[in-house]
């Protein structure tokens, strides 16, 4: 049986994918949010570059859980996935997010090299509104993709 | 203070950008939630034979084939709940085998398509109840402002009509 069958019409199947996508959701969204708190000032605890390499590995662990189960749900109905709104808005704001999240990092790793100008990566305003960005970009992906249930 | 003024403008950005991203999502028209797809204060009973059916999660769907008055025949789609609370019900796959005669209890839905949102369906001899609700919150005025000429009265009288065994009208 094709997987994208197999999940349409396993009774259980899509339910335990459904909470394998919260459960991602937890471990990707969780750190994010914090790590960019610290990052805008409004969490003021830990040095923002330890609070990276703590949380870093659970990101990536909650970004690999959501592709994964997300592209088995996906596979259950794609056609009709792919011409729902919601879902396109979704797909686009993981990829801003995405990019957001990697030119951060680019601006982060030049700001280490140059360690004895910018003690601390949360010193420049550039980089907190980047970190109000990914906030935003990351709630409009929950908002997008709980949407995806409701428009046609 | 020079702080708290850029987290406020961060944050001001913050949604400003969600209303410019929010929009874009499209408008709320529901795809499978009862109460938002269908009205519930619209029963109707189809009868008929089940042409297709694709009995998958999230929901199940059905198609049922009614044979009109007129001698014409009318394809209504059928939404119901997802396979484990429909089999839960005693509903199975293989008792909607296509060409099998049955009587579907719905509400209809708000578009005034030929879909109906499963309330209950008799097979054979046997009824299955599946859901009770759509309930209308008190004071919904959404479905009290709907035009006369709503497009899905018709369907609901004729059906109506049927069900007391009289003439369409």
């Amino acid at each position: 049986m094709p997987l994208s069958q197999f999940v349409r019409s396993a009774v259980w199947a899509y339910p335990i994918l459904e909470m394998l996508h919260i459960l991602g959701l937890g471990l990707l969204f969780g750190p994010i949010i914090i790590y960019d708190l610290r990052v805008i000032g409004i969490v003021c605890a830990s040095n923002p570059n330890a609070l990276a390499a703590l949380l870093l590995p659970w990101v990536w662990t909650g970004f690999t859980v959501n592709a994964t189960s997300g592209f088995l749900l996906f596979a259950s109905d794609a056609i009709e996935f792919a011409a729902n709104p919601a879902f396109q808005a979704k797909m686009a704001l993981i990829l801003l997010a995405g990019l957001n999240a990697a030119v951060f990092q680019y601006r982060a790793s030049r700001c280490e090299a140059d360690r004895e100008a910018i003690a601390d990566t949360s010193q420049t305003s550039g980089m907190r509104l980047q970190a109000a960005i990914s906030i935003l970009l990351w709630l409009s992906v929950i908002v997008a993709g709980r949407l995806i249930a409701y428009v046609a | 203070m020079s702080r708290l003024r850029r987290v406020l403008a961060n944050g001001l950005v913050a949604l400003s950008l969600t209303a410019l991203v929010l929009p874009a999502a499209g408008p709320a028209t529901a795809h499978h939630t009862y109460v938002t797809k269908y009205n519930p204060d619209k029963v109707v009973t189809l009868k008929g034979a089940i042409a297709s059916v694709d009995f998958r999660n999230p929901h199940i769907f059905f198609e049922v084939t009614v044979t009109n008055r007129d001698g014409s025949s009318t394809t209504w789609t059928v939404e119901s709940e997802g396979i484990a609370k429909v089999q839960a019900k005693g509903l199975t796959e293989a008792k909607l085998a296509p060409g099998t005669p049955v009587t579907a209890t719905g509400w209809i839905a708000r578009e005034g398509t030929a879909e109906i949102g499963l309330k209950s369906i008799k097979i054979g001899s046997k009824t299955y109840a599946i859901r009770n609700t759509p309930r209308r919150a008190h004071g919904d005025d959404r479905i009290r402002a709907r035009p006369a000429h709503y497009p899905g009265n018709a369907a609901v009288a004729v059906c109506t009509q049927r069900r007391l065994g009289l003439p369409d009208p």
